[in-house]
């Protein structure tokens, strides 16, 4: 039965360490890059938009936005939701303040693992 | 099955193999298959990637433009078009990037593809060794738990007859001949190892001898010069007695002759006295190098000569005692020393017996029985044997001996001379030899003829 529980633990921080924690460092990334995106763009008020798209395989093509004013974000799931700029921002920081939140989970599981460390060895719960 | 036992061996594949250990490396080799399979998928991927790619590549210059979401960052999108749709800026590498049309990204994008076929192939290929590895470990593994066994036994070509020897039992034929067979090996096996063994006792014997003799070579030395200057003034004086009795006895003109012969003798004696005193530290490194090349060079005449050259030294040092010892092993030793020792002894008595017949002999013809003894020194059985009447013919036979290069040459210019000149030492040492060991009268003395090998002769050579 301990076995059991120790094996479960073990699937569980494997999962964490190498999935939950890389997107959620990804996530952050990406919030925090379309946020800087989105402030250079008001900041230069771009009203169109000329871009190179990768279609795959480093190749590029010319894309061309002429409306910037709207923009689809993606709020999981595989959805999109048209925003405007001040709406995308909004929604970022919302978005950030739910990221540190994990963030700070994290460490509280950091600190019941290395709780778990140093009681370990010493009291058999 | 007792004969399996003997022969061959029976391991069970599981002591070889555990399964367990077979289970693991199967699993092992799961795991990497697994993942080169992985790697491989994601290759396919690439490949798929490309070509649908390529095929995006072909369609998009069919329009002039696209209405497509715009990727904006990861995240986001912005609704927008593709312009320019005959123009990809395409990445050649290290951050390289080449305006293409779309026939030329389409060829570049298949060059790419090719490579990823041919990855895909040899990922393929290493698959299927990886697969083989695992189903053979897995048989393996399961062999290892149904309990099979492994039976070796080694081929063996030689030994015919012991083979033979077992399942013979039941006939009667091959038993015999086989079992006789053996026994005359084993014979002739043991009868080599005993001729070996003699042979590094006598070696070990001499060596002793040599040992001894350098450890009071300083004390002795003196004491064996002396000795010989005892022997040679002796000789001397016998040379005189026989040279009034040839006088006396026979005045004609064999009477000059003799006298010129024995003048010679006398010179050859005081040049050899010389020779002796120079010689003499010599002596032990040249007897010795002198015997061990002949222990090399004849295995057959070893056995005469040793026994002879062993003689001489034993009686000198050691005397018979020790000498008689030997005798004893030899004849214990083996069938072929036995026949061998049997001349040998038959030398010795012969020895005795000419000795006698030469001292009458001596009186008439000093120098004729000086040549006998001088075969005799040569004394190989054989030739020790021959009558007396074959004195004479012998002389000439033993000149001839290749094997006695000094003794040869001498005989080229005098065979008298060549004989007295080594002859000296022998007397005295023969003289006890044979007075101890066959209790021959003090007659014997006289008898030259019994000295085996001189020991300049030896240090000649």
């Amino acid at each position: 039965m301990d076995s059991f529980r120790q094996d479960k633990v073990q699937r569980f921080e494997e999962f964490v360490d190498r999935w939950l924690k890389p997107d959620l460092v990804r996530a952050i990334a990406e919030s925090s890059d379309l946020r800087r995106n989105i402030e250079n763009l008001e900041r230069n008020s771009v009203a169109s938009l000329r871009t190179l798209v990768n279609l795959g395989s480093e190749v590029y093509v010319q894309a061309d936005v002429p409306d910037t004013k709207h923009i689809f974000v993606d709020v999981g799931l595989g959805f999109h939701v048209e925003f405007t700029w001040s709406e995308a921002l909004n929604f970022i920081s919302q978005r950030e303040e739910k990221l540190a939140r994990f963030v700070k989970g994290f460490g509280s599981y950091f600190n019941f693992q290395q709780r778990d460390l140093y009681k370990g060895p010493f009291s058999d719960v | 099955m007792e004969e399996g036992a003997k022969k061959g061996t029976v391991t069970s594949l599981a002591s070889m193999f555990p399964a367990e250990d077979a289970q693991k490396a199967a699993k092992r080799v799961q795991e990497t298959l697994a993942e080169e399979k992985a790697e491989l998928d994601r290759v396919r991927g690439f490949i798929s990637d490309n070509t649908s790619l390529i095929n995006l590549v072909q369609k998009l210059p069919d329009e002039l433009h696209h209405d497509i979401m715009v990727p904006f960052g990861k995240a986001a999108f912005f609704p927008g078009r593709l312009v320019h749709t005959n123009e990809f800026l395409v990445l050649l590498g290290e951050g390289y990037y080449a305006e293409r049309t779309s026939k030329q990204t389409v060829e570049i994008l298949k060059r790419r593809g090719n490579i990823l076929e041919s990855q895909a192939e040899s990922m393929k290929a290493m698959m299927q060794d990886l697969q083989a590895e695992a189903s053979f470990f897995g048989a393996t593994a399961s062999e290892a738990a149904e309990g099979l066994v492994e039976i070796r036994e080694d081929y063996v070509e030689e030994n015919f007859t012991e083979r033979q020897s077992p399942p013979g039992p039941p006939k009667e034929d091959a038993p015999t001949f086989s079992e006789a067979d053996e026994a005359k090996v084993e014979v002739e096996d043991e009868e080599y190892a005993r001729m070996m063994s003699r042979l590094d006792e006598l070696e070990k014997e001499e060596t002793e001898a040599e040992c001894a003799s350098k450890r009071d070579k300083n004390n002795t030395k003196v004491a064996i010069n002396e000795e010989e200057y005892a022997r040679l003034m002796s000789r001397f004086a016998e040379l005189e007695k026989e040279e009034l009795e040839a006088e006396c006895g026979n005045e004609g003109g064999e009477d000059t002759e003799n006298v010129a012969v024995i003048d010679e003798k006398y010179a050859h004696m005081l040049s050899s006295l010389d020779e002796l005193e120079k010689e003499e530290p010599e002596t032990e490194s040249s007897n010795e190098s002198d015997e061990d090349e002949k222990i090399k060079a004849n295995f057959d005449r070893l056995m005469g000569h040793k026994s002879l050259n062993k003689n001489l030294r034993i009686s000198e040092e050691y005397q018979s005692r020790k000498h008689l010892e030997p005798r004893k092993d030899k004849k214990s030793a083996t069938e072929e020393l036995l026949t061998k020792q049997d001349p040998q002894q038959n030398l010795t008595d012969q020895l005795n017996c000419t000795g006698l017949t030469v001292q009458s002999a001596a009186k008439d013809e000093a120098s004729r029985t000086r040549s006998f003894a001088h075969t005799l020194m040569k004394s190989f059985p054989e030739k020790a044997l021959m009558p007396p009447e074959v004195r004479e013919n012998v002389q000439p036979a033993t000149s001839s001996r290749s094997e006695v290069p000094v003794q040869t040459s001498k005989s080229g210019f005098d065979s008298h001379k060549a004989f007295t000149g080594s002859i000296v030492e022998r007397t005295h040492n023969i003289q006890t030899n044979s007075s101890q060991q066959t209790a021959i009268s003090s007659q014997a003395p006289s008898s030259q003829p019994s000295k085996p090998v001189s020991r300049f002769k030896m240090q000649r050579r």
